[in-house]
């Protein structure tokens, strides 16, 4: 049977007293691939905090399966460095095994990280001189590269072109069936992951509810494109 | 070249290959750190310890030392607030030293002493500010060396190396203990207001050749000793002021550099 990797349960959260979170509640199943969106603000860079233990809610409770389970973490803004920072693509993905210092072991593994993102070869180019598609999968790399059971992505295609948009959404889809990776997402653009994501966690209005893509494509997707657009208007 | 066979000449040399290896590897990681302005900042604050020294009668070398390890962490204390705009804290910094220096310097009875730490003295470095080097620079190298990956990780990104584990705080304050350290060492023998310079420049020139992180660091050391020993050699050979010599030494193969690679572009 699926297990649960990932249990939220009644989770409040706030900065300085103001609420951003309230009463949120979701699990994921081992091997899910859960896209989460909503409005500028709603708080799911907060919630992939949480996840990660970098803030503490103020109330509930979150479960991780910790059973030899790694989560790995692919920021917002991963890619906003200053490009004349002087690194190689596999000086950065070797971070994601940190703190290992065993050199062959880090070359071996930097080498299958960057060929599962499809970079074999770009090993020693310096990250700055890669295009943004091209940095954003490196560090995906830099997430993958610890063998993680659970991979949060912050918006990883904002600032992508179309094209590169569907690579990385195939190679995220790929990660998740292929390594069976628990896949949590923040997106804006939903309509691209869509037909790879299995569940949606859906921030809008006031409350959080979590929909099959299915129920997604068919209540919000299609008729909630006006529910977006009062959400904007009263929310900031 | 008969001057190179006076012990005091010896002492300078070694003294300059030691500094001029310890502040561009502390220097490398001020720069992507985006402080560059720290090394004039704390050298600033090194002057205000020199100036309480002479005033005070306590060794001014032993004065800079404390001055610059409190401006150090003053310093990092303001950035804590003022993250991702590390030059408040850089100004804030300098102009305290600046001014603290400058209400003081009115007591200091002599100039000569002042100058010395203004612009380097390196052939009156004694054996025991030599030793004292030695072990600083040794400390800053292996340091370095052994939390590459911890430095790399942090000058990248603070946050995601926090989120993996890196101690960042401890990180934080050995490195500024150390860089303390080189600034006050340094103040003496290259300068206090040179310091910048080595810190900064061979960094720079590095950034503009190196093919990795590792590649930048081993680079600007070379580039920081290539402007220490051809400071000393023209600064003796035609008697002038060997900090001044290394900073325009500096400059000038930046710029050479510069444009070479405009060149090869075009
Ligand atoms: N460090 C912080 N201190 C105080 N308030 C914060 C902090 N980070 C976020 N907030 C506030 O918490 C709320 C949620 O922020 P969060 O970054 O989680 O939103 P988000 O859903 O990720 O938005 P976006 O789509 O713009 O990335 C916002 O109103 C924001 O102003
Ligand atoms: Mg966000």
């Amino acid at each position: 049977m699926e297990r649960e990797i990932i249990k939220v349960t009644n989770v409040s959260f706030g900065y300085d007293g103001n609420d951003v979170l309230k009463d949120v509640s979701f699990c994921a199943q081992r091997g899910d691939f859960l896209c989460i969106t909503g409005i500028n603000g709603a708080g799911k860079t907060t919630l992939l905090k949480l996840l990660l233990k970098t803030l503490k809610p103020s109330s509930g409770t979150i479960s991780i399966d910790y059973t030899g389970n790694k989560i790995s973490y692919v920021p917002q803004k991963a890619a906003s460095f200053n490009p004349a920072f002087p690194a190689t693509a596999a000086e950065i993905t070797a971070l994601g095994l940190y703190p290992e210092k065993n050199k062959a072991k880090i070359a071996g593994e930097v080498k299958a990280a960057l060929k599962k993102v499809n970079l074999q070869g770009c090993e020693n180019k310096l990250i700055g001189k890669l295009s943004g598609g091209q940095q954003q999968r490196v560090f995906i790399a830099k997430a993958l590269i610890s063998s993680p059971d659970i991979l949060l992505l912050d918006e990883p295609t904002t600032g992508i072109d179309r094209d590169s948009l569907g690579d990385i959404c195939c190679l995220l889809g790929d990660i998740n069936k292929n390594y069976n990776i628990t896949v949590l997402m923040v997106t804006h653009d939903i309509a691209s992951i869509i037909n790879h994501a299995n569940k949606v966690l859906y921030f809008g209005g006031d409350k959080v509810s979590l929909l099959s893509s299915a129920q997604y494509r068919n209540n919000i997707f299609h008729a909630g494109m006006a529910a977006d657009f009062t959400a904007h208007g009263d929310g900031g | 070249m008969r001057i190179f066979l006076y012990p005091f000449m010896q002492r300078a040399i070694i003294a300059a290959l030691l500094i001029s290896a310890a502040l561009p590897l502390v220097g490398n990681i001020v720069v992507l750190r985006r402080l560059s302005p720290v090394g004039d900042a704390l050298s600033h604050g090194s002057l205000f310890g020199v100036a309480l020294g002479l005033c005070f009668g306590v060794n001014p070398v032993l004065g800079a030392v404390l001055a610059t390890l409190f401006s150090a962490f003053l310093l990092e204390f303001i950035r804590g607030a003022f993250p991702k705009y590390s030059e408040i804290s850089t100004s804030i910094i300098m102009s305290l030293g600046v001014g603290l220096a400058a209400v003081l310097s009115g007591f200091v009875k002599s100039r000569a002493d002042f100058d010395a730490v203004l612009f380097g003295s390196v052939v009156a470095v004694s054996d025991i500010e030599l030793v004292f080097i030695f072990l600083v620079s040794v400390s800053i190298a292996l340091y370095i060396f052994f939390n590459l990956n911890e430095l790399l990780y942090m000058a990248f990104d603070e946050e995601s190396a926090a989120v993996s584990g890196v101690n960042c705080k401890r990180v934080n304050f050995i490195f500024t203990f150390l860089l303390a350290l080189a600034v006050s060492i340094s103040a003496k023998t290259v300068g206090a207001l040179l310091i910048s310079t080595l810190m900064v420049i061979p960094p720079a020139c590095a950034m503009q050749l190196s093919k990795s992180f590792k590649g930048n660091i081993i680079l600007s050391v070379a580039f920081g000793m290539f402007f220490a020993l051809t400071g000393l050699l023209v600064s003796a050979l035609f008697d002038l002021k060997p900090g001044g010599v290394i900073s325009v030494t500096g400059v000038l193969t930046l710029i050479v550099i510069i444009l070479i690679r405009r060149g090869r572009k075009i």
